[in-house]
This record gives C-alpha cells, structure tokens and sequence, in this order.
C-alpha cells in the first residue's frame, strides 16, 4: 500500500506540471476570457441568449445546456491528449538521461511495476485530476448561466435542473479514462520507443509508422494502414468527447451519425478496443524487457 | 564466514569486446573490499553484472539470489551508488525521503534524520538546488538509512573536494559498517581508502589479476629502498618493478622472504596505489 502510493506520488510530483498545473491553467485561461466578455458585453446580451432558450421545450433546453456546458471540456480532452502524448515521450527516457535511473534501480522496485505504475498514471491519475478541475470549472460555468437566467427573470433552478449535470460528468469521466485506454496501444508503443531510444524519441515513434505506410503504398499501391491508424486516432478523439454524440443523440435534434463519434460505453463491444490491448500488452512487455537492460542513453 | 557473492565463469560480452572475461571469485561477509582496474577494466560491467543492470553469461550469485531473474528480492537486501549526483533533479528532498521509506522495507526514517542533522542540507529543497558535495552527502544519508547485507559503491565520490571525500568514508566506516555487512568499492582515488579496506582486488582486461586480503597484501610483496651498491642483488631477486628515488631505486618484490630483502636496504609495505601501477605494467 506504501509503495502504491509512494509510487503513484512520484509520477504525479514528476509531472507536476502536466497533471496539475495545465488543466487549472485551462481553466482559469476560459474563466478569464468569460469574465471579460461579461465585463465589455452589455447585459442584455448575454441574457437574450439565454432567455430564446429557455423559451423552448425541455428537450431542447437541456440539450443547449449541456452543449454550453460541454465546449469548453473539448479543449480539456485535447490537451490531455497532447499532455499524456509529452508523458509517455519522456515516461522511459529522461531518468536515462539525466541518470537518475541508476538511482530509482538502487531500490527495490520492479522494471514491471515501474512501468504498470506509469500506464496507472496516464490511464487513471492523470485523466481524473483533468476530469475533477473540468467538473470544478463547469459547476461554476452552470452557476454563471443560472445567474445569468436569475438576472433575465427566468428561472435559474430550472436551468440547473435541465442540465442532467452528474450524467454529464460521469460521461465526462468514463470518456477521458476510456479514451486513453482506447489509445494505449499508441501510449505504449511510444514507452517502448522512450525506453530504449538514444535520443529523439519523438522520430523513433513515428518512422516505423511513416515506413510501414510508405511501404504499403508502393507494394500494394493502397493506404489500408495509414487509414487504420487514424481511424483509431479519430475516434479516440470521439471517445473523449462521448457527452457531444451523447447530448445529440438524446435531444433529437440532430442524429450524429459519424462513424468516429463514439460513445464511451460502445468501445468494449468492438473487436478493434480488444486487438488493440492485445497490442499493447505486447508493446509493454517490451518496454518492461528494454527497460531492464538499457540504463544509459 | 556466508558467502554474499559467488561467481562461477561470468562473463559479458559488448559485441565483440569482452569486457568482463570468464570471472571466478567469491566475496565473503563483513568485508570492504577495493575493486580496482583502469579505465575501461571491466570494473563497472561487473558491478551491473551482480546488480542485474546488464545480462550477462556464467553462474553468479549476489546474497544467494540469480541477480538476473531475482533482482526485485535482492534489492531488498543490496544497495548500491552507481555514480556522483544520480538523484533525482526535481524532487524535493522531503519527497525523495517519503518516496525511500514507501518502497523500501528496510529503511529507517530515524537514521536518515540523524545523519541530515549534521548536514546543512534542508529537506524542503530541490535536489537541483543542493551543491554537489550535499547531493552526495543526501546520496549517502539515504543509502546509509537503509539496513542492507551489501553495499555496492561504483565510484561514489568522483568529483568531490577532499573534505566530502574523506567525510564520505568515515561515515561510511564509522556509522554504518559492521560485520554482518559487506561493501564493494570501486575508486580512481584508492590510496584514500586503503585503511579501510579488507580485501583487494585488481581487474585488468576483464580479468582478475590479484584477489588478496589487505593482511595478506603486506606479508607477500615488499618494497625495499636500495643502494646502488645493491642494484644487481636486487634485481637477481626479480622485482615485479622498480623506480628511481634521489638515486637510490625502490624495488617492490613478490613472495621474496622478508629476511633476505632486510639484508638490500629498508624495507616498508608498498601502497596500494604503487601496488596497482606495477601490475598494471605487468607483462605489457
């Protein structure tokens, strides 16, 4: 239990930055431009909005708030996106570097738990820790509007009522976490290439990507794999962002039907989430084996 | 006497370079022992070898533990310092304290506050923010906190000013060292701990060319400054080397009986680092 969490603190100390300090950077970043917006905007602007929805049934009313609601949580799964992507790089490669690994290997810690501690971190730790500042930042986003509704003389309880707020952080929640899970095969082939690379291990992760592609292409003339690849890209993006297909498929409004939009709860029912485990269970084994005999760049 | 190391035809190969050539030797409990080679000797791949920090081909045993498939339960008894200020850049020194403790069953947050109280190290800094003398001493502090059967220290004060060097090995022998312990030392500056060591070993080429207890270093070679009357009687006795001091030479002997090196001049215990440099030219 102490190593778990001892484990676990490091990653997150590590990565300070990262984990913590970027998504309240987000945050703040958004709560700023909506502070100013409200300052420099007349009043009645702001409530005119508002008011035409409240105007319309409750469908509707719900669907345009979650939707308010909802934007701003795109930015937060991009950038933990882009955030794990910086993570994994330099998960296996900058304690080589800087030879701290010869620290961490003086204790008894396990090349396997060293890395199943890291995949924990950017399955679990890190998309929770974006998923609580986003529910923090969008709770105080739903009182603006309520305020915003008390202000026009509409009902501001019926607002909060409409917004079916904890589906939506759930989605949001079950939505970063699954959509990494959906991209560790991604996740754990750049591990393997920060595990064993000398340097540039950005360009190590992509040549065997760019090769096989180029190879396809001249061999069968075709881009089956180029396509497969960001295919699963897209709809990782997808799975991130469950609550959009989610909010237009139950308000009716417009059926979204893109093969990419995915909801979070449909992954575990295709045979590309399992092949894809299948993979990085590979790919991780190998990263446990190169960690264990590469100690310098 | 336990057996805490146990090697049997180790060897390691880099592609063609064999860095490490067919070692047999064994290590005993409640020893320091010098591992002492040149450059490029083979003294570091052997160190990774017993820490199960590179494959390896032979039979070795670190503790009783095959340090290749059993390296998480070894650790828990070996510690080791690699180099001069590994730690962590970025972790506060409170952290990396905490982080020791919630791995290791072994370590002892009352020793490693004990020995940061004589240091000037505060424990609210970055690792990056400490000099490297105070990194080492931190370094140092965390090992020492840590009750293990093996110590292994691969060149741990290289760098350091003399005042951190000879405070490094005191602590070591003062307050840690006992003997249910063992600690294998690797160092460039060995005349500085040669009091302190049990046993030496000298590796060149990969090979081990002398394995001796520091008891046993005195009794079979000598040095013995001589006149030059006496310079032909000398080296009839086949010094392993020579050197010229104010005209007289100083011939280190080998397994030559003490009673007929009294009889060319005075005689003394050569050094170790005199010892080395004559091996080392050894049959080159």
């Amino acid at each position: 239990m102490n190593a778990m969490k001892a484990l676990l603190k490091r990653e997150f100390l590590e990565n300070k930055v990262s984990f913590l300090y970027t998504p309240l950077a987000i945050a703040g970043l958004i709560l700023f431009l909506i502070i100013v917006e409200t300052i420099t905007l007349s009043n009645s602007f702001h409530t005119s909005g508002i008011q035409k929805l409240m105007e319309k049934g409750d469908e509707i009313i719900t669907a345009g708030i979650q939707t308010m609601l909802q934007l701003p949580i795109i930015l937060f799964g991009l950038v933990l996106f882009g955030v794990t992507l910086s993570y994994t790089l330099n998960s296996l490669y900058e304690d080589r570097k800087d030879k701290s690994i010869l620290f961490w290997k003086s204790l008894p810690v396990s090349d396997i738990s060293t890395i199943l501690y890291k995949v924990a971190s950017l399955l679990i730790m890190m998309p929770v820790i974006y998923f609580v500042i986003a529910s923090v930042f969008q709770l105080v986003l739903l009182l603006y509007m309520s305020f915003q509704a008390w202000l026009a003389d509409l009902s501001g309880f019926k607002l909060i009522a409409n917004s079916n707020f904890f589906g939506m952080l759930f989605n949001n929640l079950m939505g970063f976490i699954v959509a990494n899970l959906w991209m560790l095969p991604f996740w754990s082939w750049i591990m393997l290439t920060s595990a064993w690379a000398k340097k540039s291990v950005f360009l190590f992760t992509l040549l065997p990507f760019l090769f096989i592609a180029y190879v396809e292409n001249w061999l069968f003339d075709t881009s089956d794999f180029a396509e497969m690849i960001g295919q699963h890209l897209a709809s990782g993006f997808g799975i991130l962002n469950s609550n959009i297909k989610h909010i237009a498929d139950h308000s009716k409004v417009h059926e979204l039907d893109i093969e990419i939009m995915t909801v979070w709860s449909d992954v575990f029912g295709q045979s590309d989430f399992w092949i894809g485990m299948l993979v990085s269970a590979v790919f991780l084994t190998g990263a446990i084996y190169t960690r264990r005999i590469k100690n310098e760049l | 006497m336990t057996n805490v190391i146990k090697a049997n035809g180790v060897s390691k190969h880099y592609g063609k370079f064999v860095a490490v050539d067919n070692l047999s030797f064994e290590i005993g409990s409640g020893k320091i022992i010098g591992l002492v080679g040149p450059n490029g000797a083979g003294k570091t791949s052997l160190i990774n070898a017993m820490l199960g920090l590179t494959d390896f081909d032979g039979d070795l045993k670190v503790l009783g533990f095959d340090p290749k498939s059993q390296r998480h339960e070894m650790m828990q008894k070996v510690s080791f310092i690699a180099d001069v200020a590994i730690l962590p850049k970025w972790i506060k020194v409170k952290d990396l304290i905490d982080y020791v403790e919630g791995v290791h069953p072994n370590f002892s947050r009352e020793k490693v506050n004990y020995f940061l109280s004589k240091t000037k190290i505060n424990v609210c800094s970055k690792v990056k923010e400490l000099s490297k003398g105070m990194e080492a001493q931190l370094h140092l502090a965390l090992i020492m906190s840590i009750d293990a059967e093996l110590l292994v220290l691969d060149e741990p004060t290289l760098g350091l000013d003399i005042l951190y060097r000879k405070e490094f090995y005191h602590q070591l022998l003062t307050e840690y060292f006992d003997e249910n312990k063992t600690i294998l030392v690797t160092t460039h500056q060995i005349e500085e701990i040669e009091h302190i060591l049990t046993d030496i070993m000298f590796i060149r080429d990969g090979k081990i060319i002398l394995n001796e207890t520091m008891d046993d270093l005195a009794e079979q070679y000598v040095e013995v400054m001589v006149n030059k009357e006496n310079f032909e009687k000398a080296e009839a006795l086949k010094p392993v080397s020579q050197r010229e001091i104010f005209g007289r030479r100083v011939y280190l002997f080998e397994g030559v009986s003490p009673a007929e090196l009294e009889a060319l001049g005075e005689t003394n215990t050569p050094g170790v680092a005199d010892l080395f440099v004559a091996k080392m030219k050894e049959n080159f």
